[in-house]
């Protein structure tokens, strides 16, 4: 019955899932899986900045930081011998434990002050990459990280990471267990203290919610989950530099999860592929991509503030509206959908 | 001690840039409230006009300069009114978002009209200068004498003239200001216009010691954030002596402890005071 | 004796907005605190409520000191409050705002969120079960899913009171319940307070419409200037020539 009722209201997000894993035998190209690859790694990353910015409400500026820390900790360790699995989780705690730090330097601050503290911590990191040959190798970076090793598979025999399509399924693993942690969040009643901090946080405290709390614990788990996607990034590509943990990725990140919707599921992965798409695809007009880019930011940002998942929402509740006027009021209750969370599961 | 004095004048040329960027910058962002992370792609396309007048056009230096400044005192203005009031609204999320579109427009724009490669602007001013048994080139003199009558100038603006004022009166109330008749808009427009003529001027006179490249203006635009707020958002006085202090500390911090991680300085400095006084320095807790 | 203010003081700058105030809450009453528009009602709240800490004075909730927590602490030992202007989440549904106000009294973590364990499960129901309670007690069961943006003022305030209420709290503070309500829909609020009364919660409770007051209050704290003149049951006050005088006018009736 409940496979049945799934099926039904979901239908669209599983032919979505359905396309995205028979994306690479379906199509031929390695460029574009390579693409696919990428933006599947971006999405990740805006996933996890969707957690403290969009669902918490708290404008950190550090993300890219922490992805590069993540990736240095898989790249080193793993040529140093460990396994990728272990590393990656190594990178994760230290992302997490690095965050918690930071988070209580930086937290007590608000709005443009927070911002800009994260950004400078982000910026601190960049620099000290750069800086540190003996544990970074400095500007040249690390090169020859090991692809992970294969894993014994029933029926195929092994799955190989050193291929692209190995890498490809890698990648789309993580981010359904991305969005399956974003999703389990979003809908309890811990994600609900981060929403109601993000919403009114002197109210959050008055009706008890330790907002201080609340917004280290968010901002540590994406923390974690970002430093997890920087180790999976440092495998795939084999080598990182400073620009791995450069501010100009959070700003990215922060672009794609602007344009995809900020505070819902689906936003920030709709914002990442469409947008690495687009600017791959404008690769016959050249060098005036990024201009392009920019340019489409302003605007995009300018006419579609709430970005277009936002907007797809916005038009799904004139749409159920125009539906109930037509409708008799049975139970009164709407079936609205805020926040990418449907109503007759509350949290 | 030859090197400490020479250090201190550096740090005094490096306190210019720092002070002008910062000043166009707190007019920006501590009185109209504008994120404008651009800023520091405004100094750069700033030197690249001077750069472009003088090298196709064949300016002289100085009169590159001064086009250099009102050019981009017009692009500022188109940019307060095309980028930024729309958003004005909306979160101030969605203006950094906007100014961080700005920043690929422009970063990307030069490279495409200028070709990648960092450019170098003849020094107009070549020769050295002794006194007092240093040696110092004379373009990083210049810096320092014309940034601080620039700052001057500015200063007798905004204090003495009826325009100038009008951008304090925004700066203390901005509902008053409107009540009593200032136009917010027109102000807006012209503080955008100064806060990137400036930064074009600082730009401008740096490049001919430093490269003109399209990332010059990337950490620079930083330093200038955590100047201001360690000043004091829309501190005029706080930018300027913030921006002195941060250049006297990278140049001595540069030269006598370490000079790979001199940036590193502003960016620490910043996240320590933060946790201390979550709201800056001179910041009060909006109650 | 419930809650205690003693010889509360909150200077700001200059300005002595409480001074030297003692309030005695018993439980189980309804003690309402009245008084000219800056006398001082609302700074004695947010220092009953913790939002900052008094200049000097002490607050003791069931004999503890606890002058000075921070919100969420005083939230935890059972002090809520609603807000003049209305607060609530306006980005949520009806539903999540009440399930937030329960939030101190659930354990639910990372995770319990996500590995859906019996915790998780458990208080999941018992917030949803309270919920629904509280919607009934306050007569917004139909709203249940509706945004809050949605509901008129009046719902609204109603609203907070149940949010309050989903803390199982001790003491409600409630600071002019029906600011910018008109006089014919007061008495729905004032039926709701009566209940929340008869429920075992004490009050305090701000208000300006005296004849509210006058009902509602078992006793009554003047505030005039930052000082307490006047205390005792609404019948005493209500002849007080210094209330009168400060506050009432002359024409009023008790």
């Amino acid at each position: 019955m409940r496979i049945i009722n799934l099926l039904r209201q979901r239908w669209p997000y599983l032919l979505v899932v359905a396309a995205a894993i028979a994306f690479p035998l379906v199509v031929s190209s390695r460029y574009y899986i390579q693409v696919m690859i990428v933006a599947g790694i971006w999405a990740m990353a805006t996933l996890s900045l969707n957690l403290i910015l969009g669902y918490t409400g708290q404008a950190s500026l550090a993300h890219a930081g922490f992805f590069g820390i993540g990736a240095y900790a898989v790249g080193l360790t793993t040529k140093a011998g460990l396994s990728f699995w272990l590393a990656l989780i190594l990178a994760g705690a230290v992302a997490a434990f690095v965050g918690l730090l930071i988070g209580l330097l930086t937290l007590r601050s608000r709005g443009h002050y927070f911002a800009i503290s994260t950004l400078c911590f982000g910026v601190i990191v960049f620099i000290v990459a750069g800086t540190w040959d003996g544990l970074t190798g400095g500007n040249v970076g690390l090169l020859g990280i090991p692809a992970p090793a294969s894993i014994p598979f029933p029926i195929i025999g092994e799955i190989s990471f050193a291929g692209q399509i190995g890498q490809y399924y890698l990648v789309l693993s993580f981010l359904m267990l991305f969005l399956f942690i974003m999703y389990r969040l979003v809908h309890s009643l811990l994600g609900l203290s981060f929403m109601a901090v993000r919403n009114n946080e002197v109210l959050a405290e008055t009706v008890g919610i330790n907002a201080f709390a609340n917004k280290l614990l968010s901002s540590v788990i994406a923390d974690f989950l970002v430093g997890v996607t920087g180790g999976i990034y440092a495998v795939l590509m084999g080598s990182i530099s400073p620009t791995t943990a450069s501010f100009n990725l959070t700003f990215f990140w922060l672009a794609y999860l602007i344009i995809g919707g900020v505070a819902t599921l689906a936003g920030p992965i709709v914002g990442a592929v469409l947008v690495t798409f687009l600017v791959e695809y404008m690769y016959s007009i050249g060098e005036y991509r990024l201009v392009a880019f920019g340019l489409a930011l302003i605007v995009a940002i300018i006419f579609f503030p709430r970005g277009l998942v936002g907007v797809s929402v916005t038009l799904r509740q004139r749409f159920q509206e125009l539906r109930e006027k037509y409708r008799e009021r049975g139970g009164g209750a709407g079936k609205n959908a805020i926040d990418g969370r449907e109503t007759d599961q509350a949290f | 001690m030859e090197l400490f004095f020479q250090q201190v004048l550096n740090g005094a040329m490096l306190g210019s840039t720092y002070a002008m960027v910062a000043l166009g910058l707190t007019l920006v962002f501590g009185i109209l409230h504008v994120p404008n992370f651009a800023h520091g792609h405004i100094y750069m396309l700033g030197a690249y006009v001077t750069f472009f007048l003088i090298t196709l056009y064949g300016f002289g230096f100085w009169p590159a300069v001064i086009v250099s400044m009102l050019m981009l005192g017009l692009a500022g203005m188109v940019i307060e009114r095309l980028v930024f009031r729309p958003l004005k609204n909306q979160p101030p999320i969605n203006m950094f978002i906007a100014a961080i579109g700005l920043l690929l427009l422009l970063e990307n724009g030069v490279i495409v009209i200028w070709g990648p490669g960092a450019k170098r602007i003849p020094n107009p001013y070549p020769d050295t200068v002794s006194f007092l048994g240093l040696t110092t080139s004379q373009q990083r003199l210049i810096v320092i004498v014309v940034a601080v009558v620039m700052i001057l100038l500015l200063q007798l603006f905004i204090k003495k003239t009826l325009h100038g004022t009008s951008i304090e009166a925004l700066a203390q109330d901005r509902e008053g200001a409107q009540l009593v008749g200032i136009n917010v808009n027109r102000v807006s427009s012209m503080t955008f216009a100064i806060s990137a003529a400036l930064a074009a001027a600082a730009a401008s006179l740096m490049a001919p010691i430093f490269m003109v490249s399209s990332t010059m203006g990337s950490l620079l635009v930083m330093k200038a954030f955590v100047i201001i707020i360690l000043g004091g958002l829309g501190s005029m006085q706080g930018a300027i002596l913030g921006g002195y202090m941060l250049g006297l500390i990278e140049a001595l911090g540069g030269g006598f402890i370490s000079a790979a991680y001199k940036d590193v300085f502003a960016f620490g400095a910043l996240v320590l005071i933060l946790a201390l006084k979550p709201t800056g320095l001179f910041g009060k807790e909006p109650e | 004796m419930l809650l205690t203010a003693e010889k509360l003081t909150k200077r700001f700058d200059g300005l002595v907005a409480n001074d030297c105030i003692t309030i005695n809450l018993a439980r189980g009453e309804i003690l309402s605190i009245i008084g000219p528009n800056g006398a001082g009602k609302s700074t004695l709240f947010n220092l009953v409520g913790g939002m900052f800490p008094p200049t000097s004075g002490k607050v003791y909730l069931e004999g503890e000191d606890v002058t000075g927590l921070k919100p969420h602490s005083m939230a935890e030992r059972g002090i809520a409050r609603t807000f003049q202007t209305t607060a609530l989440f306006d980005e949520l549904r009806v539903i999540d705002n009440l399930a937030i106000g329960h939030r101190v009294r659930t354990k639910t973590g990372l995770w319990d969120a996500l590995l859906h364990t019996p915790c998780w499960r458990r208080e999941k129901e018992e917030t949803e079960v309270k919920a629904m309670e509280t919607l009934d007690f306050v007569g917004l069961r139909d709203e249940v899913f509706y945004p809050v943006s949605t509901l008129c003022q009046e719902a609204q305030k109603r609203l907070a009171v149940g949010v309050a209420m989903m803390s199982d709290p001790k003491i409600i503070l409630l600071d002019e319940p029906t600011a910018g309500i008109i006089h014919e829909e007061t008495a729905g609020i004032t039926q709701l307070i009566r209940r929340l009364k008869n429920k075992g919660i004490t009050i305090l409770l701000i208000e300006h419409k005296m004849r509210m007051v006058m009902d509602l209050a078992d006793r009554i704290v003047v505030l005039n200037y930052g000082e307490k003149i006047a205390e005792g049951p609404p019948e005493m006050i209500s002849k007080n020539p210094a209330v009168i005088d400060a506050y009432l006018g002359g024409e009023y009736i008790a």
